[in-house]
This record gives C-alpha cells, structure tokens and sequence, in this order.
C-alpha cells in the first residue's frame, strides 16, 4: 500500500470515506434528536382517585371499548390500530398493528396492565413482554355474550373497576332482553307464505368485483347474523373467502350487509345520500345479479360496531334484527 | 485478508462502530451505558426480577438491544456481500437479490413452510431457514438458466458452448429485470396462492415477511444463522480475485486459471443460501444488496478484493442505521425497516438506471 498512498485515486478514496463517516455522524445525531421525547409523556389523571397511578396498553378493538366503557379512557397511555372507538382514541398514541407488535416502546410507557388481544403478535414480542415481567391480560376475541361478559369481569377485576364492570354487564344484559322482545315480537319470517324461514343473510367485507370477502361460518359477522334472528347465507366454508360475482349470484342473499369501508372504497361520491348510495352499491357487478339486490335490501354499518364484539354488541344486534324485520 | 486491515477501510470501521453504538443506545427506553456497563461486569444479574429501574435496562440491553444488533449486522452482511457477489457473477450492476427475485423465493420458502410443512415436516429451529434457502435456490436455478439462455434442455437462444466449458453470454440489463419481473410475479403468485389456503392462525404469521422488520430477533435464531454468514463471508473474500477474473467473462477466468463452473456454481448456490437464511430471519429487505456494492465500488474501485469486504461493512452500517430510524420515528409503533430501506434505495436504483442509460 505505501508506494500507492499518494497516488490521486487513493486520496480520492480516503477523501469519500471520511465523507461517509460523516454521513453516519450526521445521521447519528439526527436520530438522537427524535426519538426519546417522544415516549415520556401519557397523562393519566382520575382526578382525585386513588388509583390515578394506572397505566394501560389497549391491544384490540373490543378491549378498549370495554376499557373506556368502565371509565378507564384517561388511563390508557397507547392502543393499537384496530381501537378506533370511541372518538377520544384519535388522540391516544399508538403502538402499531396488532400483530406488528414491538416490544420495547411498549417497555417504555412502562404499562401497568396490558390488555391484550389473544391474537395479537409476532410471538416473539409477547415472549419478550412476559420476560419483563409486564402485567398482561390475554383475552381470546369472543363471538357470544358469555365470553363477552368474561371478559367484561376480567378487565374490571384487574384494574379495579369491578363495581363498573357489574353495571357495565347488566346494561348489556338489558340491551340483550331488548334484542330478544323484539325478536319474539316480530318474528323473522321471509315473508308470509314462509314465517319460519329466516332472510338469508350475506356479510361482504369488501365490495370490489375482483375480491369480494364473505363471512363464511365461525366469524364475528355470522354471530351478529344469527343473534339478530337472520341466517347466514354461507354454511360450506369458516372464516372469510373471496368470491366471485357468480358464486354470489349462485349464494343469492335476501339481504347483503356490508362496511361504510368497503363502501367508501367503492363509491366515487361522497356527497350521495343513503339511497343514492344502496343503489350504486346494488349496480355493482359483484351484486347485482343478487335478490337483495333487486330489493335493494343492503344495510351498510362501522366494522367496528357491528362486528367488534364489545359493549355495544347488543344494540347493534338489535340495529341489525329492525333492519332485517322492520 | 491483509486488505481487511489497511488504512481505506478504518473509516468504515469507525462508522460500523457508531452505528453500532447508536443502535445500542437509541430505542424507546433511553439507556445510560455508562451505569450500564459498570452493573454489568460488578453485580450478579438473573433473569428473573426486574425490579429496579437498572435491572430493567440491563434487560432491555441483553434481551431486545443486543439481539436486535446482531441480527441487523448479520443480515446486512448477507446482504451486501451476496449483492456484490451476485453483480460480479451476473456481470451486471443490477442484479439485486430482491429485484431478480431471489428473496421473493425465499419467502415462497419460507411461507410454504408455515402454511404446509410445519403440520409434518421436521420442525426446528432450523427448519424455516432451510425451506428459505430451498425457496431461494429455486429462484436463483430459474434466474441461472434463463442467463444461460436455456431452461433445462430448451434453449431459448444459440448457445455456442464448445469448449467444455459454458461460454454464458452475458446477459442486458434489460433482460435481466424482465427475469426479474417474471420470477418475483412467479414466487408472489405461489405466495398468493399458499396465503389462500392458509387458516388465521398462519395468516397472523404471513404478515411479517412482505416488509422486513428486525422486531423477532432473538439470539438462538440469529446465532447459526450468523456463524453460516461468516462462513459465506470467508469464502467470497477467498474467492474474490476467481470472482474479479469471471466477471471479466467465463473465457478470462478459464485462461487465468480458474475452475469456472465449480467456482461459478459454488458461489451463487453459497450466496443465495446466505440470502434465503437472512429472509428467514428478517423477511424482505430491499434495495440494500443492490445500493451498497454501488457505494463500495465508488469508494474502492472495481476490486472485488475491496468490493467484496466494504459492501459487506456497508450493508451492515446501512442496516443498523435503518434499523435505528424504524424504530424511533413512529414511537411508540414501529416503522417496517422495508419501508425505509425503500424510501432511500429506490431513488438512487432510479438513479442507477438513468445512468445505465446515458451510457
């Protein structure tokens, strides 16, 4: 190398990697600047309770619901994607897709309880959070009212909130009785000449032509169609499947229930009104060939709402059922 | 391996340095290294209570930094060597393990693995690595023969081997990328296929190799996986002048002494098992095995003695800082390290092509 050391090139060289390395410098403390301030600060304050110390991570749709539901909404310090009611959740930091999880921002909030989705991932996040020794409370999503009402008793034993957690059962105890009355009271006949055929019932996920989802059977959708007296027009599949406008001709639902998501995705103008927007959503190619096409019989409600399987459950079931028997 | 120890490749070694420092410190939970690495070398340290506020960045330290470390050095390794290695042996300044679509086999692999085998297939720590590679070699068959003007015994082209050896013309740019476009379309549709006949359960698990992330790194994953980068590592460094003489042609590096179809074959099959190994681990991280030979060829010239090393300490540099950025912009979520790998590798593979067209 010593006879080479002054030649152009070799100087150009060391010239572009004393370049690089400040780079790197330069990048290394940029980085430092963001980064830390970020975490420090999550506000929890009940004002006045004893318990004003609790910091919670919501991981799931229905556990945040339950959480803000038991008036724990000030304690949450971050919550995942799929938390997106109530409104307040906007505001909340968040610690990604549920199951693109990270384990050490979630160290650093230094969470109090994790409420955590039985779902949720990598593994090897999980694992890792256990190795903390984080307090964590693993719920296994729910599709019936008895595992909702655990889990309801399980969230309010863990952050002291039993009392609320008692009410919040007995509210949707309630609004479940409700669902029932009026379940009896108009039963879900098709029509006159069949009272006791259900409408078979088609939930759509997304509306597009090419991948039109369908809730097949063991879903949160078949659930809410069931408990709101319909039936669910697939019985040969579980889980969601995508399927073509022919298979959903052949399928032919009474009613289709779809998403203000998938609608949006699918319908170009904003500013339609309701009925605008059923008739363009039953022009489409993927529907239009269905009976709940032709009788314009599509109900469209927030994922969140209808199929989260939190304390609002009920009362949406109970949307669901005047919906299909008004 | 006396060129790994000459003054041209300190810098690198200074910046392979702080970007490792950084990565030890910067993160969600702010780390004080100097109380740190006294607790370390003074005190007992079990795993089990991490109650005081020190114990806790012991942990965080030990148990997410450190593995989060090396495997964002052992993969930019991989990377960047197998990238320089697989531009010398295609003789062409774009061929990317991600854009021929080597890794996109690797995931086929990988995914093929999850959705069929683990029901009953051998089921170790081992086993995902290995399908990737399986998945990778694939790949890289279809990419070798297309290059060769042949699949199987159909030639698709005049071939005029006839001196024993293949005489591989060399194969344009242009060429190169439709391969590309083929086999990633050809590997993302197995892939497409096999996440519809997977059930929840493997779908949560399928999510993660579209867009690298560092975030599963633990140790007893990376560390075999790193001792077989090392081992690829020593030999492209052995082989770098055969590798200098091939992508001079088949022809030069016959005369110059070399056995090209061992060597050739040997080191493609080497590298792209280093490739499928690191996608296993990390998924799909773009743009770094094209960009950084390219860097080490600005800084060092065409050598791939110099070539080789630098892309390697490049990649590994370039990984970490991805790395750092990934996990801090978003806190307290976590950015894909694809995401960002993309960001700044595609307008300078952009840039590559303009160039690649003046000329």
């Amino acid at each position: 190398m010593k006879n080479n050391i002054l030649q152009p090139a070799f100087m150009k060289t060391i010239e572009s990697s004393a370049s690089l390395l400040l780079t790197v410098v330069f990048i290394f403390f940029s980085v430092s600047s963001f980064g830390e301030s970020k975490v420090k600060h999550f506000p929890c304050a009940i004002n006045g309770n004893s318990d004003s110390k609790q910091r919670l991570i919501s991981v799931g749709g229905a556990n945040t619901e339950i959480l803000y539901a038991l008036g724990l909404g000030e304690c949450i310090a971050a919550i995942d994607t799929s938390s997106t009611y109530p409104q307040q959740t906007k505001q909340k930091p968040k610690v990604g897709y549920m199951r693109a999880l990270s384990a050490e921002p979630i160290l650093a909030i230094k969470p109090t309880l994790i409420v955590i989705d039985e779902g949720a991932g990598p593994p090897e996040t999980i694992l890792q959070l256990n190795r903390f020794q984080i307090p964590m409370l693993s719920l296994a999503a729910t599709r019936d009212f008895v595992g909702l009402h655990a889990a309801i008793n399980a969230i309010g034993e863990q952050t002291n909130r039993l009392e609320q957690a008692t009410q919040l059962n007995q509210k949707i105890i309630q609004d479940v009785s409700l669902l029932n009355r009026y379940l009896e009271k108009n039963p879900s006949g098709k029509d006159d000449s069949s009272p006791n055929q259900p409408p078979r019932i088609a939930f759509l996920m997304n509306l597009e032509a090419r991948e039109a989802l369908l809730a097949g059977i063991h879903t949160a959708a078949n659930s809410m169609i069931q408990l709101a007296g319909g039936e669910n027009a697939v019985n040969h599949f579980s889980g969601y499947k995508t399927v073509t406008a022919e298979a959903l001709a052949k399928l032919n639902p009474d009613i289709i229930i779809t998403t203000h998501r998938a609608v949006e995705s699918v319908n170009t103008a904003p500013s339609n009104t309701h009925k605008d927007i059923v008739r363009s959503i039953a022009a489409l190619p993927a529907l239009k060939l269905t009976q709940a096409a032709r009788d314009q019989r599509i109900y469209i409600f927030d994922t969140q709402y209808l199929l989260g399987f939190g304390p609002r459950s009920a009362e949406a079931a109970l949307a669901l059922a005047k919906m299909i028997q008004p | 391996m006396r060129l790994l120890l000459s003054p041209a490749f300190f810098s690198l070694y200074i910046a392979l340095a702080i970007a490792v420092i950084a990565s030890t410190i910067f993160g969600a939970i702010p780390l004080k290294l100097d109380d740190l690495f006294f607790s370390l070398f003074s005190d007992n340290f079990s795993n089990a209570a991490a109650s005081s506020e020190l114990d806790i960045q012991k942990l965080v330290l030990l148990e997410l930094r450190i593995p989060r470390l090396l495997l964002g050095m052992t993969v930019g390794i991989a990377l960047g060597i197998s990238g320089a290695c697989f531009q010398a042996l295609f003789k062409n300044p774009l061929a990317d393990p991600g854009i021929v679509g080597v890794s996109a086999g690797a995931a086929t692999g990988a995914i093929a693995y999850i959705v069929l085998g683990s029901k009953w297939l051998f089921n170790t720590n081992l086993s995902l690595p290995i399908t990737a590679m399986l998945g990778a070699l694939m790949a890289t068959a279809l990419l070798f023969m297309l290059s060769q003007r042949r699949i199987f015994f159909w030639r698709t082209a005049s071939n005029n081997a006839s001196n024993g050896f293949s005489s591989s013309p060399t194969m344009n740019t242009a060429t190169l990328l439709l391969a590309g476009i083929a086999i990633n379309a050809l590997f993302n549709s197995i892939n497409g296929a096999l996440i519809f006949f997977s059930d929840e359960q493997q779908l949560r698990e399928l999510t993660f190799w579209s867009l690298g992330s560092l975030t599963r790194a633990s140790n007893q994953f990376t560390l075999p996986v790193l001792l077989f980068i090392l081992f690829t590592t020593a030999i492209n460094l052995r082989y770098a002048k055969a590798i200098n003489a091939l992508s001079l042609g088949d022809n030069h590096a016959y005369f110059l002494g070399h056995n090209v179809q061992r060597v050739k074959g040997g080191l493609l099959v080497l590298n792209t098992c280093a490739i499928g190994s690191v996608v296993a681990l990390s998924g799909i991280i773009g743009f770094v095995g094209l960009v950084m030979p390219h860097i080490a060829r600005m800084l060092f010239g065409a050598n791939n003695q110099w070539v080789l090393p630098a892309s390697g300490l490049l990649g590994a540099i370039a990984l970490l800082l991805a790395d750092i950025m990934a996990r801090t912009i978003v806190l307290p979520a976590e950015m894909p390290i694809g995401v960002i790998t993309g960001l700044i590798g595609s307008p300078f593979f952009i840039w590559l092509l303009i160039k690649s067209e003046q000329r």
